[in-house]
């Protein structure tokens, strides 16, 4: 039977492109939902062969100049939105890379017993994003990737190579990772 | 061609910046602006357009891209092969965008312009392009194994459950349609170019 993904925090440049990569290449059979984060760019944009099943646009709790209330106020929203997209859907998975909407959606696959597959965005090197830190503080993810090494660690954040294979290549690059980091990496 | 992009969120000083030096005659190739949405500013001296579904087709058009850090803009352009000049916007959250070119700008597959100022003088002598492979994320695999290791939890439905979860819905669903788009490249949408302020 084919596998449904539910995909979160679509519409917003990088993150989009890199749920766009990750879905084109994964091999298998599955359907999607599309959860876009902004509806004014849900027009058009996305490019999988997958097929659809729904689509819905939610907004994001976090938009750049929200008050803290604010945010609050739409983290309750997407919430309750995203019980009743689970509800109707009935997703086998959540995936998300970086979006804040990862975090609503994210307590409510707990609630439903639905995994989440949460990626760090590829900026994040140093230290995970706020979004990061907070799914990864609730427990909220199966599996928490990031994109590059040097923020792998023992508490069950996992690097996995990149969404994009020549930057996963350049992130395991040695001479980079001490050149800027003073980091090498370790063998596993 | 020069095609400048913002991103999704406004970044004013790049788009000041460069319409500005088009203006003073400092950068004398064509130039097309994507300035996102929000920003103050509206360009005097160059074509430009807000957003579109796609920034493709102008990227493939450009001989050269000054993009905004984005992640999404930063491997696009490179897998198409195009030089790269990258401006990180300070505006956006821990300015992280300032660490993620900082690492590219290590190993020569972006030029980090820290200062807008300089970008004349890094047009003049543009990088050379670099190229990523298209395909094939061990990530894009990791995740396609777990998840093909779940197990079906398909349930049949209470009806009283559906109905209050198409209220909580109502107005969030999006027509499918919509939001698909062809997987062939896109023609460049020149309807959506917006001539500038000062155009006569």
């Amino acid at each position: 039977m084919r596998k449904r993904i539910c995909v979160v925090g679509l519409g917003a440049g990088g993150f989009h492109y890199a749920l766009e990569r990750l879905i084109g290449e994964m091999p298998g059979d599955f359907d999607l939902v599309l959860v876009y984060a902004m509806r004014s760019q849900a027009q058009h944009n996305w490019r999988s062969g997958a097929p659809v099943h729904r689509a819905y646009a939610v907004r994001s709790p976090s938009v750049t100049g929200d008050w803290w209330l604010t945010s609050m106020w739409w983290s309750l929203v997407a919430f309750w939105r995203a019980l009743a997209i689970l509800v109707t859907t009935q997703p086998d998975c959540l995936l998300s890379v970086g979006s804040a909407l990862a975090v609503p959606f994210g307590a409510a696959a707990r609630v439903m017993r639905v995994p989440l597959f949460f990626v760090e965005s590829m900026t994040r090197i140093k230290a995970p994003s706020r979004t990061g830190r907070l799914i990864q503080r609730l427990c909220l993810a199966r599996r928490h990737y990031v994109q590059w090494p040097t923020l792998e660690n023992d508490s069950g954040l996992t690097y996995a190579g990149a969404v994009s294979r020549g930057l996963h290549a350049v992130n395991d690059c040695a001479q980079l990772q001490q050149q800027i980091f003073g980091f090498e990496r370790r063998d596993r | 061609m020069i095609f400048v992009t913002v991103g999704t969120i406004h970044f004013d000083d790049l788009v000041r910046g460069v319409d500005k030096a088009v203006g003073a005659g400092r950068i004398h190739d064509d130039v097309i602006l994507q300035i996102g949405c929000g920003g103050a500013y509206l360009p005097h001296f160059c074509r430009y357009i807000h957003n579109a579904p796609t920034l493709e087709a102008f990227e493939r058009s450009a001989d050269l891209v000054i993009g905004h850090g984005g992640t999404g803009t930063t491997i696009e352009v490179l897998q198409l092969g195009k030089p790269l000049i990258s401006v990180s916007n300070p505006g956006l959250s821990d300015n992280h965008q300032h660490e993620f070119l900082e690492a590219l700008e290590a190993i020569g597959l972006v030029t980090y312009c820290r200062n807008i100022d300089d970008l004349p003088t890094l047009i003049a002598a543009p990088p050379r392009a670099m190229q990523l492979p298209a395909a094939g994320s061990p990530l894009a695999h990791e995740i396609a194994a777990r998840i093909a290791g779940l197990n079906h939890r398909r349930h049949v439905q209470h009806p009283a459950l559906t109905r209050m979860a198409s209220l909580l819905l109502r107005g969030a669903e999006l027509e499918v349609s919509a939001v698909l788009r062809p997987v062939s490249p896109p023609a460049l949408p020149t309807e959506l170019l917006i001539e500038p302020a000062g155009h006569a």
